[in-house]
């Protein structure tokens, strides 16, 4: 993964990246971000905020603020996944030449109009 | 655990090492890259499955895999992320062990593993003593962050490949993309040929 992911979060550089034993850690042992590690290339993508903006999860219906996904950045490419069920909601790879994005996971994306 | 005093993730770059397949550098840490949260599986619940085109399921338990031929390697792994662990050590059953009994005339396989993660792998890579379902690394059990209790171990192809937390393999007539094959990545990942993306 490229540095350009939008990690602008203080959690961005989570020591997670290093081995470590974390099977004894409870409930989640991989550590994640929140939507905002993801708003930057979507931003650079798109020029709007999707932090603020609401999507519907495919897989369980939740309605939810995207800031309140749960983000996988240690990995190919960003992961984004629904805070209730864990179901993808959007990826992202960014490849030298091209961006490939992947929102199979959302059935709409509410995004307020800036007034 | 590993045990070893890491020079920083990005280690250094390398580019004079025969080991290094291009636009690689070796590290001594192990990275822990997923795409999401890591399942927990039980021994006692934990299963490996091959299915095949005619419907037939072949499967083993924890303790019927562990009854099975175990072998020892020692092998150079490489993430598409552009680092290499050379001399890794692991311990698992070859996916050859696996396949003795399963007919099948299909020539590609999808890995699945708990939590949903899948990959594609031609059934030529996971036969010739080139692929296994791997339990132990450096001496120790397989942590959970790392794909314990079993993950595939593909060396010869880029590490995505090695799905961790390995479920089963089903045998596929066409070679269908996987999660990250889904998005831009390369159908066979094969890192000498630097396969990175499709
Ligand atoms: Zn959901």
């Amino acid at each position: 993964m490229s540095g350009n992911n939008g990690s602008d979060s203080p959690d961005a550089t989570d020591p997670g990246l290093e081995d470590q034993d974390i099977a004894g850690r409870v409930a989640n042992a991989i550590p994640h971000l929140d939507g905002n590690a993801v708003a930057g290339p979507l931003w650079e993508l798109f020029r709007f905020d999707i932090v603020a903006a609401i999507g519907r999860c495919r897989h369980c219906g939740a309605v939810r603020a995207f800031g309140e996904t749960m983000v996988y950045v240690d990995a190919p490419g960003i992961v984004v996944r629904c805070a209730s069920c864990e179901g993808v909601l959007l990826r992202l790879v960014e490849t030298p030449t091209r961006y490939w994005l992947d929102v199979s996971g959302l059935s709409y994306l509410q995004i307020d109009r800036e007034v | 655990m590993v045990g070893i005093i890491s020079s920083g993730f990005h280690g250094r770059r390398q580019s004079g090492n025969p080991a290094l397949p291009p636009g690689q550098y070796e590290t001594g840490s192990f990275p822990v890259l997923t795409a999401g949260p890591a399942p927990r599986i039980p021994t006692d619940d934990w299963e490996f499955f091959i299915t095949t085109e005619a419907g037939q399921r072949h499967a083993w338990s924890w303790a019927a895999f562990m009854a099975l031929p175990q072998m020892d390697i020692e092998t150079d792994i490489h993430c598409v992320t552009s680092w290499s662990k050379l001399g890794t050590r692991w311990r698992g059953v070859s996916l050859d062990s696996l396949f003795e009994n399963v007919e099948t005339n299909c020539r590609f396989t999808m890995a699945h593993s708990y939590g949903g993660y899948t990959t594609n792998v031609a059934l030529a890579d996971l036969l010739g003593g080139r692929a296994w379902v791997a339990w132990e690394f450096d001496g120790e059990p397989l942590e959970r962050a790392h794909g314990g209790p079993a993950r595939l171990l593909v060396p010869h192809l880029y590490f995505w490949k090695s799905a961790k937390w390995i479920n089963g393999i089903e045998l596929t007539q066409d070679d269908v993309p996987g999660f990250w094959e889904s998005n831009g990545y390369h159908l066979h990942g094969d890192p000498w040929r630097e396969e990175r993306y499709s």
